[in-house]
């Protein structure tokens, strides 16, 4: 009879040891009280990708953003237009592959984003400040100024191929096209596959 | 104490003599028959598992013989059977024995990575590469999910399912996105079986996947602890070391895990080879699975495959204990949920919306 | 010693490969079952899991039911030792040894079917401690193991020490084996409880998430065990020389009666708690007792199981059809059947049904499964046969060292 009681006390001990372990399991951030943060670099990973630095305005920590202008075609305007060409014709002429669908139709035109004399160069519809293609977001903020805010922060847009350092992010014009900034309707990559009975 | 001991001698007498080890796997690198990529960088961290010579090879083989009944079968006819035959059997033997991933010591760790390139190479002809990149001081990742951004496009579950290796047969996916109807976030309603143009109008779309939570019910209940949470909070799967009960799927309450009911199926020219002992390396039949936020890639600093492929910025990825990660910035400056908080598990996976 | 121990083991063989011809179509049928197991668990190795009916969403089907209805009836042999070695209740000390016998066979059952659930069974060394890795006390499934070899081993050392003493023509010495009796007696209660705490403590699955769970198993196993063992002792009566006492019987079907009705309470207040205001933790039950959009394979189950419970046990409560040895034989059968199909199917499988994200998949267990269930099944009865019938013969004398020759 005393076996069963030590038995009965030692279950119970161990049982109750369980329980505290588990709820003594601290929450996740608490957890790890303002720990000295190290930094992670993935260097090897973004060789080779052109950035600049970012201009935005804010308290953020300085960050990169790929450059976008290599990826753009570039055309000298000058070399068949001697005088001022007219365009955001509904008609023909150049840059009529362009049907502008940002914001209100009514609302915008090239002359928006487009700076008056280069087309390359942008500016900011607040002011007459010209913006560098490579940073067109100094342009969309000029309306898009709380994405612009989550952009710079990192609750909007996404970084190039590293979580670690440094910090690499997509210009706007990346993913949206200036143009037509919407994303569009299309079929899933892969539709989901429920594990069917065979 | 005894079974251990027995282990240990068991496993010992399959290992080489390790200053013997060295030396062939030196002159192993300069022959033909190894292609370049298996040979180690480090090679005094190899030891057991080369491509041994004739005699220790036979001889490793002989004294498990001597120890374990099983072994004679191949020690009494090692004569009749060729080199790589005896390679194939003895690595498979040694890879049998081995311990949990978590008891190991890292030269332990070293050789069962080697071993899985050699089996790779003999049994499948597959050259890969597989890494044991321990987690990173100071990191613990974390995950967001921006349901206002995404358009249920699933370029996240095809890049998952490429980077990952899972099965083509069963069509094994990690990631659910559902279809949401607006003005309802309970996720027991929405459709994950959608075959239509998205995004629809009236719908949002909201992906779920391992949570790796901080307290995750699947890793108290597993009976071998097979599971665990890494330092870096990825909570991994030993395959190697699951006997395939299943009470973690039943106990986890995100449905984040999945099981090879058969034996996996990837064609050899869609396997990634750049894997992890607790990532991506091809699984066997029988054992669990899940989502590891991409070990192979994230511990070198790599986006998970998923962010990487989003095309509407939806999934962000990153370390947590950083102030200045994304991260952090969406936790302190967007209204987050988590899903089924009530239940305690702690999941270190953000929603939010613009 | 050890000879004798030997002459035991050879001689309670022999006297199991003894006996009429019924006898031996019995014990053939059972071994061709056990093959038919045998080639069906073959098939299951070569291929995986994927010949069962078993998918991700439900991902825990006949085996594990099976499993969890037999660790009842495995619990249930104290419903005789308690009376028999306690309470020294002389009509039951000589039924106990069948009741252990049950046991034995059930857990043997039990474990033969987590086996054939694994996925991996090549690797069920990595459970044993120090040699593997045990997650223990962790997980309840470790604590399951535990618990489930541990009276495994009760339940043979117990009956073996005594029938080893009366074999050599001694009394047992009840001092040296009623520490174990008292042991196993608390055992049986944890193996049950145990089994039951691994699906209470998954907070993932509401349906199984509830603090009932654990005595409503006991009652359950105390209703559909008894019972069992009941049908058992009835066949002996009829086929062997070893007579029941007609008190043995009216008191195990009072247990069956009493622990029926504590069951039955139980399903009503499970039953009162999911329907009186469904919340979304209800879905398995709404799945379960009327089906859930349009998905309904269980629900005809259910009814049969609940209408053939309620029968049994409002007939079983009646004084007068329950002293019917034929009704009681019915009504046993009934019970058992109704607990089976509840506590197996009908707890495990809607569990899982909705998954935790709300899909529905539905599951039915396929001819490779049935048939390794059936393996199973007639294996748990063969070591019951020759349990019991060596039992038997030793406590019928027949069969015994000093009696040898004239065996």
């Amino acid at each position: 009879m005393k076996s069963t009681i030590r038995l009965g006390v030692w279950v119970t001990t161990l049982l109750s040891l369980i329980l505290v372990s588990n709820i003594t399991k601290a929450k996740i951030l608490s957890e790890n009280p303002n720990q000295p943060p190290q930094e992670h670099r993935g260097d090897i990973f973004i060789s080779g990708i052109e950035t600049v630095q970012s201009q935005y305005s804010s308290l953020e920590k300085p960050f990169l953003i790929k450059k976008r202008s290599p990826a753009l075609r570039k055309s000298d305007c000058e070399t068949c237009h001697k005088d001022d060409v007219k365009t955001n014709s509904n008609t023909t002429g150049t840059h009529n592959d362009i049907n502008l669908m940002h914001a209100a139709k009514q609302g915008m035109n090239c002359l928006t984003c487009h700076a008056m004399n280069n087309v390359e160069l942008l500016k900011n519809v607040n002011s007459t400040q010209i913006i560098e293609i490579d940073h067109a977001y100094l342009s969309c903020q000029g309306c898009h100024f709380s994405q612009a805010r989550d952009w710079a922060g990192g609750a909007h847009g996404k970084r190039v191929r590293i979580w670690a350092e440094p910090r690499i992010v997509y210009n706007c014009t990346e993913c949206h096209n200036p143009h037509n900034p919407t994303f569009k309707k299309r079929w899933p990559k892969i539709i989901s596959t429920l594990p069917e009975k065979k | 104490m005894r079974l251990k001991d027995l282990r240990h001698k068991i496993m010992s007498a399959l290992k080489y003599d390790r200053s013997l080890a060295s030396k062939e796997i030196k002159s192993d690198c300069h022959s033909d028959s190894i292609p370049p990529t298996t040979c180690p960088k480090n090679p005094p961290k190899m030891v057991g598992g080369a491509f041994g010579k004739k005699t220790s090879r036979r001889a490793a083989i002989g004294l498990a013989g001597g120890g374990v009944g099983a072994a004679f079968a191949f020690s009494a006819c090692s004569n009749m059977l060729d080199e790589e035959t005896k390679d194939k059997l003895g690595l498979s033997w040694e890879e049998f024995f081995k311990k949990n991933y978590r008891l190991m010591t890292d030269q332990e760790k070293g050789e069962t990575v080697k071993r899985i390139e050699k089996l790779a190479k003999v049994k499948n002809n597959e050259i890969i590469n597989v890494s044991d990149t321990p987690a990173k001081d100071g990191v613990l990742f974390g995950y967001a999910f921006n349901i206002s951004k995404c358009q249920g496009y699933m370029d996240c579950v095809e890049a998952c399912v490429k980077e990952n290796n899972q099965d083509r047969e069963s069509n094994m996916q990690y990631i659910n996105i559902f279809e949401m109807e607006n003005g309802n976030l309970n996720i027991e309603s929405g459709n994950s079986k959608y075959s239509h143009e998205v995004p629809v109008e009236g719908k949002f779309y909201l992906g779920t996947q391992c949570f790796h939570c901080e307290k995750a019910p699947c890793i108290e209940v597993c009976p071998v602890g097979a599971t665990w949470k890494e330092p870096d909070g990825i909570v991994v799967v030993d395959y190697d070391w699951c006997i395939g009960c299943r009470y973690c799927e039943a106990a986890c309450p995100y449905w984040g895990r999945r099981f090879n009911w058969g034996a996996p199926q990837i064609p050899n020219e869609e396997l990634n080879t750049e894997q992890h002992y607790l990532g991506n390396r091809k699984r066997g039949k029988g054992v669990m699975e899940k989502c590891t936020f991409c070990i192979q890639r994230t511990r070198k600093g790599l986006q998970p495959a998923c962010v990487d492929a989003c095309p509407t910025g939806s999934r962000t990825f990153g370390n947590l204990l950083d102030p200045n990660s994304e991260i952090r910035y969406i936790i302190e400056n967007k209204k987050v949920f988590r899903l089924k908080e009530d239940l305690g598990t702690e999941p270190k996976f953000w929603y939010y919306m613009d | 010693m050890t000879n004798l121990l030997f002459h035991f083991i050879k001689d309670g063989i022999l006297h199991a490969l003894k006996g009429s011809k019924l006898y031996f179509t019995w014990l053939i049928s059972l071994v061709a079952l056990i093959g038919i197991g045998v080639f069906a668990y073959s098939i299951q190795i070569s291929e995986g899991l994927k010949v069962t009916g078993m998918t991700d969403h439900v991902s825990w089907g006949l085996y594990i039911s099976n499993f969890t209805f037999f660790v009842g009836i495995a619990a249930a042999a104290v419903m005789l030792i308690l009376p028999a070695y306690i309470f020294n209740d002389a009509d039951f000390t000589k039924v106990a040894l069948i009741g252990e016998g049950v046991a034995v066979s059930a857990l043997i059952m039990c474990l033969s079917f987590v086996t054939v659930d694994l996925g991996s069974p090549e690797k069920v060394w990595h459970l044993i401690p120090k040699l593997g890795y045990f997650n223990w006390p962790n997980s309840m499934l470790a604590w399951d193991v535990l618990v489930l070899n541990g009276y495994l081993a009760l339940n043979l050392l117990i009956p073996f020490y005594i029938l080893f003493s009366h074999y050599r023509g001694k009394e047992a010495n009840k001092k040296k084996y009623f520490p174990f009796i008292l042991l196993s007696v608390f055992w049986a209660i944890a193996i049950h409880l145990v089994t039951a705490f691994l699906y209470a403590g998954l907070p993932a699955r509401p349906f199984w998430n509830n603090a009932l769970l654990g005595p409503r198993f006991l009652a359950s196993a105390f209703a559909a065990g008894p019972a069992f063992i009941l049908v058992i002792l009835s066949v002996l009566d009829y086929s062997t020389g070893f007579k029941i006492q007609k008190r043995v019987i009216s008191k195990l079907a009072l247990v069956v009666a009493i622990a029926a009705q504590i069951n039955l309470i139980m399903l009503g207040s499970e039953i009162f708690k999911e329907f009186y205001h469904p919340t979304e933790h209800s879905s398995s039950a709404i799945y379960l007792f009327f089906g859930l959009h349009g998905h309904s394979a269980l629900v005809p189950w259910i009814w049969t199981a609940i209408s053939m419970n309620i029968i049994a046990t409002l007939m079983l409560s009646i004084h007068k059809l329950r002293e019917n040895h034929k009704i009681l034989m019915g009504l046993c059968i009934m019970l058992f059947l109704a607990i089976w199909i509840e506590k197996g199917m009908g707890l495990v499988v809607p569990g899982f049904i909705p998954s935790p994200i709300g899909e529905i998949v539905e599951y039915s267990p396929t001819l490779v499964e049935v048939g390794i269930t059936t393996g199973i099944l007639a294996g748990g009865m063969l070591v019951l046969t020759v349990l019991v019938k060596v039992a038997i013969g030793i406590e019928l004398g027949t069969f015994r060292s000093d009696a040898k020759d004239a065996n």
